[in-house]
């Protein structure tokens, strides 16, 4: 029993001094948002220099993006009357239900977040709350009609339009097709042409046969064509009195169409790829098209063609091993053509938002400088697009950016971008999207899967969003 | 000892070789299910030290053992410390598990601390004092021990959100002042360790009640103590659920959280550094079981675990 | 000792228990007895998060949201996923418990190294539940060693293809807590077989009991009690099952078989802290949980030690009537 004591007195002794060593970077983060505390967590800081005086300007994102974006921002000169008296304290949680879930209880406690981003399935929610601040609290102003609509629309307030967010991107959708597989199949690459072969969804089954005939996969996962079709629905899944709308026509056609694709062998894996390994690894090789939009392009795609990345292991997103990747040879990186696709449809977006918490602790200062840096500032979003080739928000920095893509052989994506921009529909965007959309995934896994007859999938939809959206009628 | 086989040594001589055949069987057994138990964790510790490529065609290698070389994609690799190097320092990632680790000292040792101490002031308060309700309360710690904990948890971290307590470590250290089990195990010890005339001796010497407590029962109680330690550390260490609802900001977050986030992080495909956290939050553990491994077992065998 | 002291205590010294209990039952009150009955209040109002109503504007709607949960598919599902869980990983983990313990007490067999064995077997157990949830969602994901495996015996077709199929994904559950618990299962069996009185076995040995009957007269009966503490515990950590199939759940890789090991407190979780944020439906559900333990933990403390214990003695009384009408009928 000696030893156990000592080694117990040992433990013990070390949960003290560590208890010791963490209480002042304990009391650091209470007092945070009022500054003067001596810096604790610097990985997470960014700032030009490290001296520990800096206000902490507290920012929730479910995107690794954003601490690139405010990298960006720190690095450039003219910002510096901001970032040395501010320092951005990033956290990221990238799955949406816990995401939202704390945000919005940060939001109603001390601890509030300064900044905060949305992604198009709960943006709605988060202007909705009691705790946000309209861009007009924070001092921000803008000319709308430089805006395309729905960018603004998306995060106004149900009940009297105030504007809440605002997001340096628009969103459009196309379809992303591999040259090299037109051409072998359809005998062309150019885009007007590939176009034409999958103009509507007839002529998208069809050209998916020609593929597989070919031993290339159409699509890579279940869940490739859901944002195109549900974008298309005629109406959102719950009407303003909140009872339950499900438009089936549009979701039997995205079921039945994606299961003809399976069945045809067209598609390579029989689950729901996106975000996850496999749709990485479709994208290097093997699969025709993928349905992707204006962030897609540059954050998903663009990293993950690429195969010469995979043999090493310190591949830390580290900007100048990566740069030197990007070439035309390595993976598909190329290869890669853009067109509109079977319909027009708009895919996610970044939405950003100051709390009223900003206006009360004296960040709103840096709040509204990081939010007209990539959002109202025509000059400073043309940069940051110019930089990723990401879609402004504004029209008319759109019109004044084009690009010779070598990702996209020379295409220019932006144009594209453009036409797809002018027919973006919001209409069926609901608060509760986060949860459709699950529900919607499991519904397609289940039919397609697990055997589900359509009848019980489509009502699986209603009766899985029930389960958490207790208002649903 | 149970010793009900002494009386068949002498019946006929088929049976030694049935025993022997018994013992066989037994070891082989017994090293199967030794292998079972440990296999996991070697192949956890190999992977770590695998590159993302080897891992991902894993499958291409092992098909070729199948006919080659059996055990060759089982084997460690070279990339270890790049695995590491990449999960501590990626910013992708962002897991900081030296902070993690501090994180969790802190929550386990504190709770640790005081379930231990205010358990056994509990049990003392309850095997040295004949006061009226003595009977009815201990009964009731008895029939507590049996309330599923997470039958609250909702409305606990409910409670917690109104006190404004989230990204704060009192919701997992406080509540450990009320440890059932513990109380009940150091009340069982007590009865064999503890002599009353100790007490009384102390009240003659003009102690207080406090100070006979805590300068001379609390020595006698320390091995008790000490094993209920262990088991307080190890369960609070490894809480999942009620930190993953409270605390947000990622460096207060503590192992098991940075250990799911390797799971939940959809940019990442670098699974020879999944690994290697893997291995790094089990490697802890590991060295304080095996260390411990003897008081452990007794511990179990006491019954003082429950769960 | 206990009763010696009473008489020399001093009885105004006794005051003084209650304020040692004093920080417990405060703790315990404050953290765990206010959330319980805030659970059973909350069950019967419509409350949401206190983040999204600060206000907590409630309704009392009687057992409305007891009967919505009681219609979910999720909620069937999860209860019937949980129990399935733990019984399927449960009937092994004591089986092997008890035949090792059984072997490990042998004086025949006289196991060597059991000491090892008992420490390796138990080694899963303190580990994370997160850490063991990912590395078997690691070997279970394409190339991972048991999907590996699964390729090489034709279950799997692709390399790529994500292993199917509902029993799978709960045999990997029920697998994982079998393999956590069978270890601390055994020593605590083998600690209740070896704490009966020896001369039980020399009694039966003399009589010419075989090593088989003494286990299935002798051990099994006397080790009872200990295997119903096993079996309560076990059910009631079992009802509370989250962290394993929370992570393997959570990866692309259990897609397929997601809603196969959905469990009751990843449904309650669910309800509460997405969507509309219902508490109080979350709390209707953790009442239903908690009341299903409680019957389930009585019905098997019922039938394992009370009804056979009282079956036990009523044959024992039989047994003696018989034997003393026997004599009674020789005289």
């Amino acid at each position: 029993m000696n030893k156990l004591k000592r080694v117990l007195c040992g433990t013990l002794a070390l949960a003290m001094a560590a208890s010791m060593m963490t209480a002042c970077g304990d009391d650091a983060s209470s007092t945070a948002s009022n500054g003067g505390g001596t810096a604790s967590g610097g990985s997470d800081s960014t700032g030009g220099g490290a001296s520990g005086d800096k206000t902490k300007v507290k920012v929730m994102t479910f995107t690794d993006e954003t601490q690139t974006m405010l990298d960006i921002f720190c690095a450039d000169e003219a910002n510096k009357a901001i970032t040395d008296k501010y320092e951005f304290e990033v956290s990221l949680e990238s799955t949406a239900s816990t995401y939202i879930q704390n945000v919005l209880s940060d939001l109603a406690g001390d601890n509030a977040p300064d900044l905060f981003l949305a992604d198009a399935d709960y943006a709605k929610q988060f202007a909705e709350q009691e705790q946000t601040a309209s861009i007009a609290d924070l001092g921000i102003t803008i000319n709308e009609d430089d805006y395309y609509k729905y960018t603004l629309d998306f995060t106004s307030r149900q009940s009297d339009g105030t504007r809440m967010g605002l997001s340096h991107q628009a969103a459009p959708g196309v379809v992303l097709y591999r040259t090299d597989y037109a051409e072998q199949v359809l005998g062309s690459k150019d885009p007007a042409d590939v176009q034409a072969a999958m103009s509507d969804w007839d002529k998208f089954v069809e050209t998916a046969k020609k593929m597989q005939e070919n031993g290339i996969f159409m699509i890579n996962g279940l869940d490739e064509l859901k944002r195109c079709f549900m974008n298309n629905r005629d109406g959102a899944w719950l009407k303003d009195d909140m009872t339950y709308y499900c438009d089936e026509a549009t979701v039997t056609k995205f079921f039945e169409t994606t299961k003809e694709l399976a069945d045809a062998g067209c598609v390579q894996y029989m689950e729901n790829t996106q975000w996850t390994t496999n749709w990485y690894n479709g994208m290097q090789d093997g699969v025709f098209c993928f349905f992707g939009c204006t962030w897609y392009l540059h954050y998903t795609i663009k990293p993950n063609c690429l195969t010469t990345k995979t043999g090493d292991v310190d591949a830390d997103g580290n900007a100048t091993a990566a740069d030197a990747d990007y070439k035309v040879g390595n993976g598909s990186y190329g290869l890669w053509g853009i067109v509109q696709g079977p319909a027009p449809y708009f895919w996610g977006g970044t939405w950003w938002f100051g709390s009223k918490k900003c206006l009360e602790d004296g960040t709103a200062e840096a709040v509204k400088a990081v939010i007209e840096y990539f959002c109202v500032n025509d000059d400073s979003m043309k940069a940051y697009m110019e930089k990723t080739g990401d879609f402004p928000s504004k029209p008319g920095v759109a019109e004044q950016l084009s690009s010779n893509n070598d990702f996209l052989g020379g295409q220019d994506h932006y144009a594209i971008f453009r036409e797809a921009a002018k027919n973006v529909n919001t209409k069926t965007t609901t608060m509760y999207d986060d949860t459709f959309n699950t529900a919607v995934n499991d519904a397609l896994i289940e039919y397609i899967v697990n055997g589900m007859s359509l009848d019980d999938a489509i009502a699986y939809i209603k009766d899985k969003a029930a389960e958490t959206i207790t208002d649903m009628k | 000892m149970a010793n009900y086989g002494q009386a068949g040594q002498s019946i006929k001589g088929g049976y030694h070789a049935r025993i022997l055949a018994m013992k066989v069987f037994v070891y082989i057994v017994c090293i199967l299910l030794t292998i079972m138990a440990i296999l996991p964790f070697v192949i956890m510790v190999f992977n770590a030290s695998k590159s993302r490529y080897e891992i991902n065609n894993s499958y291409v290698e092992w098909n070729r053992e199948i006919t080659d070389r059996f055990v060759v994609s089982l084997l460690p690799s070279k990339s270890f410390f790049a695995n590491g190097k990449y999960l501590l320092t990626s910013k992708a990632l962002n897991l900081p598990f030296g902070r993690g680790f501090l994180n969790s000292i802190l929550i386990a040792g504190g709770a640790t601390l005081l379930s231990v101490y205010f358990s056994a002031l509990t049990a003392y308060g309850f095997a040295v004092y004949r006061f009226k309700l003595n009977k009815p309360l201990y009964a009731f710690i008895m029939a507590i021990q049996m309330v599923p904990t997470q039958v609250t948890v909702i409305s606990f971290v409910e409670l917690m959100y109104k006190w404004h307590w989230t990204d704060n470590y009192l919701p997992f250290i406080l509540p450990a002042i009320a440890a059932p089990s513990t109380v009940f195990f150091l009340r069982q010890y007590m009865s064999s360790a503890l002599s009353i005339e100790m007490v009384e001796a102390g009240r003659i010497d003009g102690a207080s009640e406090f100070g006979i407590f805590n300068r001379l029962v609390l020595p006698i109680l320390k091995p008790g103590m000490a094993t209920m330690a262990i088991f307080a550390m190890v369960t609070n260490w490894n809480n999942y659920l009620l930190p993953s609802l409270l605390l947000r900001r990622t460096e207060l977050q503590t192992v098991p959280m940075l250990v799911a986030k390797l799971n939940g992080n959809k940019y990442s495909t670098e699974y020879g550094a999944i690994y290697f956290g893997l291995t790094l939050s089990a490697a802890p553990l590991v060295v304080f079981y095996l260390i411990l491994s003897k008081y452990i077992i007794a511990g179990v065998a006491l019954g003082g675990v429950k769960e | 000792m206990a009763s010696s002291f009473k008489t020399r205590a001093k009885l105004e010294k006794n005051y003084c228990g209650y304020i040692f209990i004093a920080p417990f039952f405060i703790t315990y009150i404050v953290f765990q007895l206010m959330p319980l009955i805030n659970t059973f209040r909350y069950a019967f109002t419509d409350v949401r998060a206190w983040f999204v109503d600060q206000s907590q504007t409630s309704h009392f709607v009687g057992m409305d949201q007891f009967k919505t949960v009681v219609g979910e598919m999720g909620f069937k599902e999860a209860f019937f996923n949980t129990p399935v869980m733990w019984i399927m990983g449960f009937i092994p983990q004591l089986l092997i418990a008890l035949l090792l313990a059984s072997w490990f007490t042998n004086e025949k067999i006289r196991v060597k190294g059991q000491g090892f064995f008992k420490v390796i077997f138990y080694m899963p157990n303190i580990m994370t539940a997160t850490t063991i949830g990912i590395l078997f969602l690691t070997f279970i994901r394409p190339n991972g060693f048991i999907h590996n495996i699964c390729i090489s015996i034709g279950y799997v077709k692709n390399a790529r293809m994500p292993i199917t199929g509902t029993w799978f994904g709960r045999g990997v559950i029920a697998f994982i807590n079998f393999w956590m618990w069978y270890g601390q299962t055994m020593i605590v069996l083998i600690a209740g077989i070896l704490g009966i009185n020896p001369s039980f076995f020399e009694a039966a040995s003399i009589d010419g009991a075989s090593g088989w009957q003494c286990f299935w007269r002798i051990t099994l009966p006397l080790i009872r009690p200990i295997m119903t503490y096993s079996l309560i515990t076990s059910l009631i950590g079992g009802f509370q099952m989250f962290d394993v199939p929370n992570m393997i759940g959570a990866g692309e890789t259990a897609a397929v078989f997601k809603r196969d090991i959905q469990t009751i407190i990843m449904y309650i979780k669910g309800i509460a802290y997405t969507g509309s944020f219902a508490v109080g439906k979350a709390c209707a559900a953790s009442v239903i949980l908690f009341l299903i333990t409680a019957v389930c933990s009585l019905i098997l403390f019922y039938v394992m030690s009370d009804r056979a214990e009282a079956k036990a003695r009523r044959a024992e009384k039989k047994r003696a009537k018989e034997a003393a009408l026997l004599e009674g009928g020789d005289l």
